[in-house]
């Protein structure tokens, strides 16, 4: 991941280059402030990447010039998820919610608590 | 968690019914991808009727087809419609159908997350819509919403709201589609498929899904706050209480112009995909392609109050300069594009066409773009027809041809056969003239001095033959676009099976069945370099 990591500190860099460029032509804190959180959330990125995935088999086979398409294999690390309902059931709790904001608080309770049974019944299912 | 195509062992998933509710439930990111397009084509369908309704209103002066408030709530809705509801999520869908099987994974990173984003931007798009059916009637203050505009006194009721949390939702599924193509592309790699050996379609995804992440949580404020001075007594953008409503153009725009390479990244990697395939080479310089997507994207975050020139509120000096050397690395992959037809063994079937299309559209959305970034040239056409203008020919001419070429090329891998060709080259030799007919007259009506967003105009403006001929074009456009629909109906009624790789594909994405099997890949092979599916086929003409 060596080319994913130099990616994003690269474009780290790049955002607190531009930040303090628009800071000295400017003095105008909104896009500064914008500009310079990018920087940050992009080198935050970079060291999630290099501190997590370098050393991870599959990222190591995927990155090799040569590898072969069985290198990566042999680590079971669980099924794919065919089917969930709870992702639809979630969404339908988050819309209640929100246009309860718009339509009455009686109606963003009602989502708030669908949202909240769907979104621990999605992550109980994820685990 | 989820595995990848390159594990030897891997234990089955549950088999899939095709039934409706089964379409409900999946986390499958093929069959969620092809919703993802389908609800927003559907979108486009709606836009386009809105945009036929703002035509026929301006057809001729003086006209009465909609009044005042009807009109402000139709342009409000197809842009909103066009922007969040369309294009940008038809990338996202073509990527969620495509970027798994570019890189050679079983599925998205996160697939029930990856389900959850696609019900959110449904749910948000609704809502956006529902808007319509309120006493106040949708959202009628633009698609970016502008304060005052925007606030309790002049926007519309109940239906600027639902608009404000239709957006938020929306904004939301953005978010999480973007973590998902990012960790997809970056992470799942099959074994060799190194990032210099990825498709510059996924490269172009990167970089989109990047900007994702930087743009929409600004989005997401402004809408937030907006929501707050609406309905909970806020003031953020209300100058008489001490609020500041360029604060939130400032907010809305570090979103909206990052989103106009949000909205074109994803085609500039569609047009990057088909040229090659129908030059017969190799695409040219594919590290500059790559790169020049990473510096557009880089730019793209510096450029957002070259839509403020106007405000007399920001560094004019500084957003005119990066508008202009934005168009650097955009010129860079037009050379690319144009370097690998160079003595290409050139064939022209209706991606090719579209894609073509979308080249000589978005050359004159580009040009357009760098004369606008120019401050004195911007004063004196801001919030004219010019810009109305550039913005199709960037949005429309650029990214909806490109959609339409996505659409040829990929429609037999995705459901195993093919479109009609007759049909399709009808189809585009009608949007082609119908689009610049539409639009290209538009530039001239700004020049001279047709404002945007008016319900009519005087007789005496002299603006009506131009308006007359944009009319007649954007009739002649829809029809172009309703041949497409017909194709996909009567292609349907009358498959011919298309074959794994009916094009000679390059990416890896040809290598698998049309349609690819639930796991995407039965074996992969060797990837060896940025055109696996051309290796595999030269290796087999190679073996004795």
């Amino acid at each position: 991941m060596k080319t994913g990591t130099r990616m994003f500190l690269s474009s780290a860099a790049f955002g607190a280059a531009i930040a303090s460029i628009y800071w000295y032509v400017s003095h105008e804190t909104v896009g500064t402030m914008l500009l310079a959180l990018i920087g940050v959330a992009l080198l935050f990125v970079a060291a999630y990447i290099f501190l997590t995935v370098r050393g991870d088999r599959r990222q190591v086979a995927a990155d090799a010039a040569d590898a072969q398409p069985q290198d990566a294999a042999g680590e079971i690390i669980g099924p794919l998820p065919a089917e969930s309902v709870w992702p639809i059931m979630l969404a339908i709790g988050v819309v209640l919610a929100l246009d309860g904001l718009v339509y009455g608080v009686w109606l963003a309770v009602l989502g708030f608590i669908f949202a909240t049974f769907s979104g621990v019944a999605l992550f109980r299912e994820s685990r | 968690m989820n595995g990848t195509v390159a594990e030897a062992v891997r234990p089955p998933r549950k088999a899939q019914s095709a039934d409706f509710v089964a379409w409900l439930v999946t986390t499958d990111h093929k069959r969620i991808g092809v919703l993802y397009m389908c609800t927003s084509f559907a979108f486009f369908l709606i836009a386009g009727i809105l945009a036929l309704a703002i035509r026929a209103q301006l057809a001729a002066p003086g006209l009465s087809v909609v009044g005042p408030h009807a009109f402000n709530e139709l342009f409000t809705l197809h842009g909103t419609a066009m922007i969040f509801l369309f294009v940008a999520p038809f990338g996202l869908g073509l990527a969620n159908y495509l970027v798994p099987l570019q890189v050679g994974a079983a599925d998205m990173a996160f697939p029930r997350v990856n389900a959850l984003s696609y019900w959110l931007f449904v749910a948000g798009g609704l809502t956006v819509f529902s808007g319509a059916a309120t006493n106040g009637g949708a959202a009628d203050a633009g698609w970016f919403a502008y304060a005052p505009l925007s606030d309790i006194r002049n926007g519309s009721g109940a239906g600027m709201d639902l608009w404000i949390v239709g957006l938020l939702m929306v904004s939301a599924a953005s978010i999480m589609t973007g973590i998902n193509l990012l960790a997809t592309s970056l992470l799942y790699r099959a074994p060799g498929m190194t990032m210099w050996r990825l498709p510059v379609f996924t490269w172009e995804m990167i970089v989109t899904s990047i900007l994702i992440l930087m743009a929409f949580p600004p989005l997401a404020t402004a809408l937030a706050m907006v929501f707050v001075d609406r309905r909970l007594g806020g003031h953020f953008f209300d100058a008489a209480h001490g609020g500041n409503p360029i604060l939130y153009q400032h907010l809305f725009w570090f979103f909206g112009h990052p989103e106009v390479y949000i909205m074109i990244l994803p085609f500039f990697g569609v047009v990057s995909e088909t040229i090659p395939v129908f030059s017969r080479k190799p695409v040219f310089g594919y590290v500059g392609l790559v790169l020049s997507a990473l510096a557009i994207g880089g730019l793209s975050v510096g450029v957002w109050a070259h839509h403020m020139f106007a405000t007399g509120a920001v560094t004019n000096s500084f957003f005119s300069a990066v508008s202009f050397l934005i168009a650097v690395p955009t010129g860079v992959k037009f050379f690319n594009w144009i370097g690998t037809m160079w003595r290409g063994q050139l064939t022209f079937p209706t991606p090719m066409l579209f894609s073509i299309g979308f080249l000589l559209n978005f050359l004159i959305g580009g040009i357009t773009g760098v004369i606008m970034a120019s401050p004195p040239v911007d004063f004196h056409i801001e919030d004219t027809y010019f810009i109305v203008a550039h913005l199709h020919y960037v949005l429309m001419g650029g990214s909806v041809f490109a959609i339409f070429a996505a659409i040829y090329f990929w429609f037999p891998k995705v459901f195993g056969f093919r479109l009609g060709e007759t049909l399709g080259k009808w189809s585009f030799w009608m949007m082609l003239p119908g689009f610049n007919l539409t639009f290209f007259p538009m530039h001239v009506l700004g020049l001279w001095g047709m404002p945007r967003r008016v319900v009519t105009y005087p007789a005496l403006a002299g603006w009506a033959h131009l308006n007359l001929l944009a009319t007649a074009g954007s009739v002649l456009l829809a029809l172009g676009v309703l041949l497409t629909v017909v194709n996909v109906w009567l292609s349907s009624r009358r498959p011919t099976p298309a074959g794994d790789d009916p094009w000679g594909g390059y990416s890896l994405e040809w290598v698998t069945t049309s349609p690819p099997p639930e796991h995407n890949y039965e074996w992969i092979p060797a990837i060896r370099s940025e055109r696996p599916a051309y290796d595999m086929r030269q290796t087999a003409a190679k073996a004795p």
